[in-house]
């Protein structure tokens, strides 16, 4: 059986996974390196509902990785499909309210997740209007509408 | 000793494991039961997004607040991380720039840029580096843009006007410190045009660090080769790429009084903006006469590895192909095919795909995705019958994968020819800069 790893999220609760799992973690990898994660490892500002999500991203990508390299040996459509298949987890997996998106990227930079790092910065601002990124950021508006619309002007070469 | 060793490793461990608390600690005093804001952000986290963020969301960014505005136009972290998902570049329709983005899944679109004072431009648009070079349609004047920066600078010419003939390129010569120094090459020679001969030949220089902003004329002997009117330059690593060939006034005449076609060597030339002239002969992987359409892009291999791309179509062949090198450089190049595509199929002439011989067939290719996006006017044999013209973007991908994207109506407008030196109505096919473009905080203004 593989080693399991305990998480405990900022209420308290308890998450074990496989130590596979769990080194998709960087920063739980030297934890782990370092033989330090006996009595579970404490995680006070990853609630339970991040956390969650976070142990899931982890467990399809660990899941995935195996996946591939089963097939390594013929690299065919069937790979080509399978990072298909994961791309479209991945877009699936990020279609989340704007509090946890943050929750989840803030998470993955503290554990050091680069893929799920990636995947929150990029959806964070994209596709997004003027008054949907002010809303997120909670970012006052600082120009006249004047102004706006002739940064808008200048701008209008690189699309929306 | 033993135990020494194990209790100091164990509060190394201790060690750790309390600063790993400590900062989970300070990062629930932030303030977490609220939505977070962005200056609670770390910066380097601000700076993560920040290059995931498309050039294409920048109207969005920049509009936000004026800290944002002025973070984007002080760094070019903007879309870093995103440059491969799009191409954008510039082209020019009915004397108007548009700008272009391309996505990799093969869509394209184009959409009107109001260039300063509602600039209409005649022949060319040229692109280096994040700099686009447009003439005037009056040619009084040339435009140096950079849309990055929102600025752009005027430049008159040497004397009196400039001439619809000329060629022109921008492009930069780099010091060892990697230090750019953007110019722009004018290029008169007017022995192949309509008219009386004066046979004048010059290279002129324009740089744009220069405080005296005036034109610097180089010592230049007539060469042996010529550039036709309405080829362009493509720009590769600073320098810019011209197709040329012998001079027809050189060349012997058959008994009929016709060029032979192996009479004419056709070749690639470079035009070296830090030793400021042009390099040797360079060749070709093909041989092309007179009417045939040869052109020539750019575009990015990976992440810096600027290579170049030559489109050749035979007037009367049912083929056209494009090349790629592997290597380019003033004084060497190589060469391998990318693509070959079959024009005689009912589909084309569904498609009303035809390459026009001069001014046509502009593209740019996407190596990675192995398609290439030709830009030309549909129609084309039937200009005078409805009907209208369409600007039309042709995407050609793998195994004869073609489909066509509708950019616009083209207008039938007054131009100056080039040729003849005269104004003339004329529907002028789309011309796409080719590399992509990449922001660059370039001053220009």
């Amino acid at each position: 059986m593989s080693k399991k790893i305990i998480f405990e999220s900022s209420e308290g609760e308890s998450f074990e996974v496989d130590e596979a799992v769990a080194l998709e973690c960087q920063t739980i990898k030297n934890m782990i390196e370092d033989d330090c994660t006996d009595g579970g490892i404490p995680l006070a500002n990853v609630n339970s509902a991040t956390l969650t999500k976070v142990i899931d991203y982890c467990k399809k990508h660990v899941e995935a990785a195996a996946a591939a390299e089963a097939n390594a040996g013929d690299k065919d459509i069937y790979g080509a499909n399978k990072d298909i298949e994961l791309k479209t987890w991945d877009e699936e997996f990020v279609k989340v309210d704007q509090p946890l998106l943050f929750d989840l990227m803030l998470a993955a930079n503290f554990l050091i997740i680069p893929g799920l790092l990636d995947l929150t910065c990029k959806t964070m601002m994209r596709g997004k209007t003027v008054l949907q990124i002010r809303e997120i950021f909670h970012i006052k508006k600082d120009y006249t509408d004047a102004e706006e619309a002739e940064v808008r002007k200048e701008n209008a070469w690189a699309f929306e | 000793c033993s135990t020494v060793i194990q209790d100091a490793q164990h509060t190394r461990l201790e060690r750790e494991r309390k600063t790993l608390i400590f900062f989970q600690l300070r990062g629930q005093r932030v303030g977490r039961r609220m939505m977070p804001r962005m200056i609670d952000l770390p910066q380097k986290l601000v700076v993560e997004i920040f290059k995931r963020v498309p050039i294409t969301s920048l109207k969005a960014v920049r509009s936000t607040c004026k800290t944002w505005e002025a973070i984007t136009k002080s760094w070019v972290v903007l879309g870093a991380a995103a440059r491969h998902e799009f191409l954008l570049g510039f082209v020019k329709m009915n004397n108007k720039v548009y700008s272009l983005r391309y996505h990799h899944q093969g869509d394209v679109s184009v959409q009107q840029v109001d260039l300063p004072n509602q600039l209409e431009i005649s022949s060319m648009v040229y692109h280096c580096d994040g700099l686009v070079l447009c003439v005037a349609k009056d040619l009084s004047k040339l435009v140096v843009w950079n849309p990055y920066l929102c600025q752009s600078r005027w430049i008159g010419p040497r004397g009196e006007s400039f001439n619809a003939s000329d060629i022109y390129a921008i492009g930069y010569s780099e010091d060892k410190n990697k230090k750019r120094d953007h110019k722009i090459l004018r290029f008169v020679d007017d022995s192949c045009v309509v008219g009386p001969v004066i046979s004048v030949f010059r290279c002129e220089i324009y740089e744009m660090s220069s405080s005296d902003s005036s034109w610097r004329v180089l010592e230049e002997g007539k060469p042996e080769w010529e550039i036709d009117v309405h080829q362009r330059g493509a720009s590769v690593n600073g320098n810019t790429y011209f197709f040329a060939h012998d001079r027809f006034d050189d060349i012997e005449p058959d008994a009929d009084g016709s060029i032979p076609v192996d009479g004419v060597e056709d070749f690639l030339l470079c035009f070296d903006f830090t030793k400021e002239r042009f390099g040797p002969r360079l060749p070709l992987p093909f041989h092309s006469y007179n009417e045939d359409c040869v052109t020539l892009s750019s575009f990015l291999r990976g992440d810096d590895d600027e290579q170049l791309a030559a489109l050749f179509g035979g007037c009367e062949s049912d083929f056209f192909e494009i090349w790629v090198t592997l290597s380019v450089e003033p004084n060497h190049v190589s060469w391998t095919k990318f693509l070959v595509v079959e024009t005689g199929g009912p589909i084309f002439t569904r498609l009303n795909f035809k390459l026009s011989t001069y001014f046509g067939g502009s593209f740019f290719v996407d190596e990675e995705n192995k398609v290439a996006v030709v830009f030309e006017l549909d129609s084309y044999i039937s200009i005078s019958a409805p009907p209208p013209s369409q600007h039309t973007a042709f995407v050609f991908g793998q195994a004869g994968y073609i489909h066509s994207v509708n950019l616009g109506q083209a207008l039938k407008l007054q131009h100056l020819s080039p040729y003849s030196g005269k104004h003339c109505q004329a529907l002028l096919p789309p011309l796409v800069c080719s590399s992509s473009f990449r922001p660059t905080l370039v001053q220009v203004s």
